[in-house]
């Protein structure tokens, strides 16, 4: 695992033998709406290794979200090197890296997202019937998906019908449908109580500790970010600190 | 139809008081109206949308009165310029109702005495006919053309004659005549030609003096003018005029004004008519015992009455009353005349206690009861009183002014006896209701009525009733007993009339101008309210489309509203703050609507005017329409006023819905539950619903009105399902009431026979089907897109696409069932129409056999000028058989039929048709019904030629369906009397009904014809070329072969299809006034989708990311709304099929007509409405594709 960045204060070591699974290099993204420019991202270089639960914070306004969305792919870069799994997303046409997203990535957001007129199991199907799965195996991965999150009894509620708990652990759900390599999360406590959030939390945990599965989790609650393996902290469009972590609770030691 | 000053008045008001109450409203809650304001003008798109939206109501109002307004100029124009000065036209009736031609000298002994009555500025005399014309250089004929004979130069006066180079003519010499320009035009004529025209005294050759433009007399661009004499000598009616024109100080328009104190002077000046009626004869036709009829009237066998030329009661004058009892006495067959006063149909109310009440018609009787009368009369006798010591009655005795003697129908329906008081209302104005004592009641023993509400007054009270100056009716008895012979009534009518009638001439005053003018509105109205009716569609789509904008407003500042609330706004603050916000678009909509309109009414005009003039086959001017393109500012009043009220009551219930919302879920942007089963209102709305129908319903049988019935029963079933929502789920309720509103309406219209309908029930029928079929849609959505999903099944990587699109669409019940019931009832509209119209057009084949009986051209002559032997006379001119294939001749004449009088009371003549055996065993005429005691048609025909006795008769004797109701009634199994050429009566029993409409006449055997009433020329042929013949080109050789006798040809197949084609563009005008309905769902459509869009930035871009492709994004959306537009168009077009299957059923299938499925045009409009959806939505679809996913996911 490396981590480097203008501006930042320490270095971690990672172990050189394993290969990243994202690789950033010199990110840059300004907008330019030809009267503001604002440099939201200034050469952010990053490894994120497959198995790691990082977590990436810092203030309102210093880039997370933007982070988040140009290592996925859902936003443009200005200059700079974004490489999952080896393939350089940021030279792909939108179709190719739409596809790529629906096959490889998972997304969790603050405000759950989920379709308000498809139910539980519809809402989780959905990735994989976009990607050309049957629907019948589809109907059965998504099962076994809300099986996990604890849900599969809520299978047939639409969304309107499920506590906040409920609907982002649909959301998890859905992110993990495909089984993706990594699954980025924005603020996926943020609109939760503190117990649901934990809750998810916990969920999240187990995932990247039993099943290895790599979460990149954009958050501003402290507590929150203690809970990953790695904490990325950014600071004006730079990252200013890339720390390992000791887990608290030895249930989430790797 | 210009609006009335009555309704502007009460249009004007009423947006004063609505657009008030809402000021005053908004001046003590100016907070509210201020955030109303604001929000107004938050959005200028929004605005601009929600306007467009609600204008589209009154632009359809608007249009129709404009096409109203126009359609009234060009009509009263049309009249004006024909009638020109012309305000009234006196001609002369006999005694049995038809017109005649009188002497010049009546004609110069009145001509002083009208023109001296004030306000008439010009009398003149015309006459006219109709004659066949040939032009001797072109070859071409018109087999029957308008000839008129004027009166220069007064005559000019009434329409002045003007040529085509703007002289007016002046007089016209003996050899001359002037004719109208289309007229000119047929037979190709110019000044110079020299025109043989065919007439009763044989051809006479004119020469063409001039060729008149198309204005005043001429102004309808047909017929023929001659000067007066020469007419009198073309026409042989030498000495003879067949009318007297009156013109009224004012000019063309002005005389309008003083019409009723002209035609009231006239009624003085002219002689009243007389009329002779046998009413025994008329009440046997209504009840069939003659024992009854004679016991009735007794002696009374014959009634002479004096009617003025208005048809109203007038008295005889002395003179007369002296001249026609002498006359009368004279006669061999009469034993008794007596002069009285009679007076009909008053209006009797009992003035007695309110236990009793009630008001009756009455014919007011006034005689002395004296011993001449009751010796040929029989005797008015007295019922005696319970109390009194007789036992019998005894004859009634002389009554006192202001008594009154009731028959005891009157007595019975008043609730009075003896003793009490009535007061007699009548109807004519100025004459005071009067009170009289009831001081007995009449025996039907004697010659007291025992059927009929009679009162028997004595001679002045009943003079004052009827503002009569005298007596006004003979009573006529006639030798023999009044108990038998009935038949005998119809003899003496016949051989007294001319006894009665040598009297003088009965004048008769035509209000030509006035009249015409209001008949002229009264069908413009109907034509425009059509537009109305089929705009109806779309002005409902316009209230959904300002229902769906509320909603969709309201649900984007659902957030702001609960604040709102929170912080302490009460539900009827968010009601006004909307309302107030409403109005000010209400408002401006309705007034551009109402301007917009009159672009809309221009158009329509235009489509209208050229239907018109390629049915006309005419460049003629009166077919230009635009050029009469008007608009009042009454009618964009009224129907901006009409527009607003509708918007702002639709607004008011959006208001409603939306100040209903639960606080937290709109903070929180929840979506909104529906209510829970348990809420007693619904339960109580329902039951109310439920029991209201019903009532409805009940009512609806009772007055046995189609509306009201079908209505009631939809509204209980809805009822119903709203109770039954308390015990079981949503769905399993709503689906029963929708699939019992279906069920309702599958009932064939033939099980309610009696019940009257009309075209609302189209309407009624379109809403309620969509709705029973909307029910069964919303109510089974996860049904409907698991069938959807299983139709794209084998496109895998569009399930998503698909499943998220359907699901978005029927997720919103309201919002989405309102959008597709406003396609689905343009499109239920327009495919009926197109069936109905295909099923016409398709079977042409079967309409012509209908309407022909399998002939294919139908040839009459000039009545005055028949064929003596038509098939020789066919033969010998050259259309035998090598030309001519089926032939049909009947012996024609026209008859009066004794014992019938049509509903007014005339007498009742009708063509009879005396048919051979070749036409009876080969024709094809299908019989509308026959008597059952004849297997089919083919029996019933053959027994026409087997009993002298029996006779057919064609439909119009049933009236029609809708429009106006034929004046005479007849049904079968009637017995038909009629007065034979030797004063024999020859009594016929109708057997069957004709159905066509090209025949109109009695058909009996040709030797009853022939032998009964020595008819033995034929003035009608049916005809079917020999093989190989064109119809087209034997029509023409038979109008120039018989152009003598005035023969005019018709090729049934062309003038079907000619009046198709008609029908044909006036549906597709319909129709396109119908797709403004269509482009108001469209709109509807495309408002919806860009709000969804905006609505649903975050899910966009949550779908981006985990791999919606753009493309898949702008699909998703454009088969959202596509998917909504084609569910309107199925359920419209199933439902127009269903009714158009039901239409087939009830009217078309026992015509032989094949049930026809218009795919083409039902296919090309939906194509076309589909197109045009996904036009409207594709660029918010594809900004939705474009949305960049980051930017979306944090748009908050």
């Amino acid at each position: 695992m490396t981590g480097s960045a203008k501006g930042m204060k320490r270095r971690t070591k990672t172990s050189p033998s394993q290969t990243p699974l994202v690789r950033l290099r010199d990110v840059r993204k300004v907008y330019d709406t030809g009267k503001v420019r604002i440099d939201a991202l200034q050469g952010i270089s990053l490894d994120i290794l497959p198995g790691e639960m990082v977590m990436v914070m810092g203030p309102s306004g210093c880039g997370k979200t933007t982070l988040l969305n140009c290592c996925s792919g859902l936003d443009e870069i200005t200059s700079g090197l974004v490489e999952v799994e080896g393939v350089d997303i940021t030279t792909m046409q939108d179709n190719a890296r739409t596809d790529y997203r629906a096959r490889h990535m998972g997304f969790i957001f603050q405000f759950y997202n989920l379709l308000p007129v498809l139910t539980a199991v519809e809402n989780v199907e959905l990735p994989l019937l976009v990607a050309g799965a049957r629907p019948a195996e589809a109907r059965q991965r998504a099962l076994e998906m809300l099986d996990q999150v604890g849900l599969r009894n809520w299978q047939s509620h639409l969304p309107a019908e499920l506590s906040g708990g409920q609907r982002q652990r649909v959301t998890i759900a859905r992110a993990l449908v495909n089984s993706p390599k990594i699954v980025w999360a924005d603020e996926p406590t943020g609109d939760l109580d503190t117990a649901t959030g934990t809750d998810i939390m916990d969920l999240m945990c187990r995932l990247n500790r039993d099943q290895g599965q790599t979460f990149v989790v954009v958050t501003h609650d402290p507590e929150v970010g203690a809970r990953g393996g790695r904490m990325v902290t950014m600071r004006d469009g730079a990252i200013a600190h890339d720390v390992l972590l000791k887990p608290k609770d030895p249930r989430h030691a790797r | 139809m210009p609006v009335d000053e009555e309704t502007l008045c009460a249009a004007v008001s009423l947006a004063v008081v609505i657009l008030g109450l809402i000021t005053l409203s908004a001046s003590r809650n100016r907070v509210l109206a201020r955030m109303g304001g604001r929000n107004l003008l938050r959005r200028k798109g929004n605005t601009a949308i929600i306007i467009g939206g609600l204008m589209v109501g009154t632009a359809i109002i608007s249009s129709s009165f404009v096409v109203g307004d126009t359609m009234d100029t060009f009509v009263s124009g049309i009249v004006l310029d024909v009638l020109h000065t012309t305000d009234e036209v006196i001609s002369v009736q006999d005694v049995t109702g038809a017109e005649e031609s009188f002497n010049s000298t009546a004609y110069d002994a009145l001509a002083h005495n009208i023109s001296a009555i004030p306000g008439v500025d010009g009398v003149s005399p015309q006459l006219s006919g109709r004659v066949a014309v040939l032009d001797r250089r072109t070859e071409l004929s018109e087999a029957s053309m308008g000839l008129f004979g004027i009166d220069f130069p007064n005559g000019t006066a009434f329409g002045p004659l003007r040529t085509t180079q703007g002289e007016t003519i002046s007089s016209l010499k003996a050899d001359e005549l002037a004719i109208a320009s289309s007229s000119a035009k047929a037979l190709d004529a110019q000044q110079g030609h020299v025109l043989t025209l065919y007439t009763p005294t044989g051809p006479h050759n004119l020469t063409v003096a001039a060729v008149l433009r198309a204005e005043g007399r001429a102004g309808l661009g047909v017929g023929i003018y001659v000067d007066i004499h020469t007419a009198q000598v073309l026409l042989n009616e030498t000495g003879h005029y067949t009318s007297i024109l009156v013109s009224n100080d004012g000019g063309t328009k002005g005389g309008l004004g003083p019409t009723a104190k002209v035609v009231e002077a006239l009624e003085k000046v002219l002689p009243y008519r007389l009329v002779i009626s046998a009413p025994k004869l008329e009440l046997l036709a209504q009840i069939p015992s003659e024992v009854l009829v004679a016991q009735e009237f007794n002696g009374t066998d014959l009634l002479v009455s004096a009617l003025d030329s208005q048809g109203h009661p007038t008295a005889l004058m002395p003179v007369d009353q002296q001249a026609l009892v002498d006359r009368l006495w004279a006669s061999p067959l009469v034993d008794g005349v007596a002069l009285q006063v009679r007076v009909p149909r008053l209006t009797m109310r009992s003035l007695s206690p309110a236990e009793h009440g009630g008001s009756v018609e009455v014919t007011v009787q006034g005689f002395e009861p004296n011993d001449s009368h009751a010796l040929s009369f029989g005797p008015l006798l007295q019922l005696p009183s319970p109390e009194g010591p007789d036992l019998f009655p005894f004859p009634l005795g002389p009554l006192q002014q202001d008594q009154v003697a009731l028959s005891l129908p009157a007595a019975r329906a008043l609730g009075v006896t003896p003793g009490e008081y009535v007061r007699v209302v009548s109807d004519v104005p100025g004459i005071p209701p009067r009170d009289l004592e009831v001081v007995a009641l009449v025996s039907s023993e004697g010659a007291g009525s025992g059927l009929r509400a009679v009162a028997y007054v004595e001679p002045t009270t009943g003079q004052s009733l009827g503002a009569l100056t005298g007596p006004n009716e003979l009573a006529v008895s006639l030798l023999g007993d009044p108990a038998t012979g009935l038949q005998r009534l119809a003899m003496a009518q016949f051989l007294l009339a001319p006894i009665v009638g040598d009297h003088g001439l009965r004048f008769y005053v035509s209000v030509v101008k006035a009249d015409q003018l209001a008949e002229s509105r009264e069908s413009v109205s109907e034509f425009s309210q059509l537009f109305l009716v089929f705009g109806t569609f779309s002005i409902i789509a316009g209230v959904i489309l300002i229902l769906n904008i509320f909603v969709m407003l309201a649900e984007e500042r659902k957030a702001e509203m609960g604040m709102a609330r929170a912080i302490g706004m009460r539900r009827s603050h968010l009601k006004r703050m909307y309302l107030y916000e409403g109005s000010l678009y209400a408002a401006i909509a309705s007034g551009i609507g109402a301007v917009a309109g009159v672009g809309i009414g221009y158009v329509v005009m235009m489509a209208i005017g050229n239907i018109f003039s390629a049915s006309a086959s005419s460049s003629d001017p009166q077919f230009h329409l635009l050029d009469s393109f008007t608009f009042t500012p009454g009618s964009l009043v009224v129907s901006a006023v009409a527009g607003m009220v509708i918007s702002i009551s639709t607004i008011a219930i959006a208001a409603h819905r939306i100040s209903t919302l639960n606080i937290v879920a709109a903070i929180r942007d929840l979506p909104e539950q529906p209510p829970p089963p348990q809420d007693r209102r619904l339960v109580l709305l329902g039951g109310a619903t439920a029991l209201g129908g019903l009532a409805i319903a009940a009512a609806g049988i009772g007055v046995e009105q189609l509306a009201l019935l079908t209505t009631g029963i939809a509204m209980a079933i809805l009822g119903c399902a709203l109770v039954a929502r308390r015990f079981i789920p949503d769905r399993w309720a709503f689906s029963a009431a929708g699939s019992f509103i279906l069920l309702e309406w599958a009932v064939p219209f033939g099980w309610w026979p009696d019940y009257s309908s009309d075209i609302e029930m189209f309407i009624l029928g379109g809403l309620f089907l969509v709705l029973g079929a909307l029910l069964l849609v919303v109510f089974n959505s996860r049904q409907v897109v698991r069938a959807v999903m299983g139709i794209f099944a084998p496109a895998r990587r569009s399930q998503a696409v698909v499943r998220s699109a359907i699901s978005y669409s029927l997720h919103s019940r309201f919002r989405t069932g309102m959008t597709i019931s406003m396609f689905a009832l343009v499109i239920f509209t327009i495919t009926t129409l197109s069936m109905i119209v295909g099923m016409l057009s398709t079977n042409l084949e079967a309409q012509v056999i209908e309407q022909s009986g399998g002939y294919q051209i139908e040839a009459h002559t000039n009545p005055l000028t028949p064929l003596r032997d038509a098939s020789t006379a066919l033969g010998l001119a050259g259309f035998g058989p090598q030309r001519v294939g089926d032939l049909a001749v009947f012996q024609t004449g026209e008859v009066q039929f004794t014992n019938k009088r049509d509903l007014f009371g005339n007498p009742w003549r009708y063509p009879l048709l005396g048919v051979n055996r070749s036409f009876a065993e080969g024709n094809r005429f299908t019989l509308e019904s026959h008597l059952t005691k004849y297997a089919d048609d083919r029996a019933t025909w053959h027994a026409l030629m087997e009993e002298p006795s029996v006779a057919i008769i064609d439909r119009s004797v049933l009236g029609f369906e809708f429009g106006p109701s034929a004046p005479y009634r007849l049904a079968l199994g009637d017995r038909v009397e009629m007065l034979g050429a030797a004063n024999q009566t020859i009594v016929v029993t109708v057997i069957g009904i004709v159905d066509t409409f090209l025949l109109q006449g009695l058909f009996v055997q040709d030797q009853v014809a022939i032998e009964g009433f020595n008819f033995t020329s034929s003035s009608q042929v049916l005809l079917s070329p020999a093989t190989g013949v064109v119809a087209g080109s034997l029509a023409k050789d038979l109008e120039r072969a018989f152009l003598p006798f005035g023969m005019q040809v018709t090729v049934l197949r062309e003038e079907l299809q000619t009046f198709l084609s008609v029908q044909q563009q006036f549906f597709d005008l319909f129709s396109a006034f119908l797709g403004l309905g269509l482009i108001v769902g469209i709109c509807g459509l495309g408002i919806i989708t860009i709000r969804s869009v905006h609505e649903r930035r975050q899910q966009i871009g949550m779908l981006r990311a985990i791999g919606f492709r753009r493309r898949q994004i702008t699909g998703l959306f454009l088969l959202e709304t596509g998917f909504i537009a084609v569910l309107g168009i199925l359920i419209g077009t199933a439902l127009g099929i269903f009714l158009g299957y039901q239409i087939w059923r009830d009217s078309f299938e026992q015509a032989g007509f094949s049930f026809v499925l218009p795919l083409g045009p039902i296919l090309w409009v939906s194509g076309i409405c589909l197109m045009m959806t996904l036009a409207s939505t594709f660029p918010p679809s594809l900004r939705a594709g474009r949305v960049p996913p980051a930017e979306a996911l944090r748009y908050e």
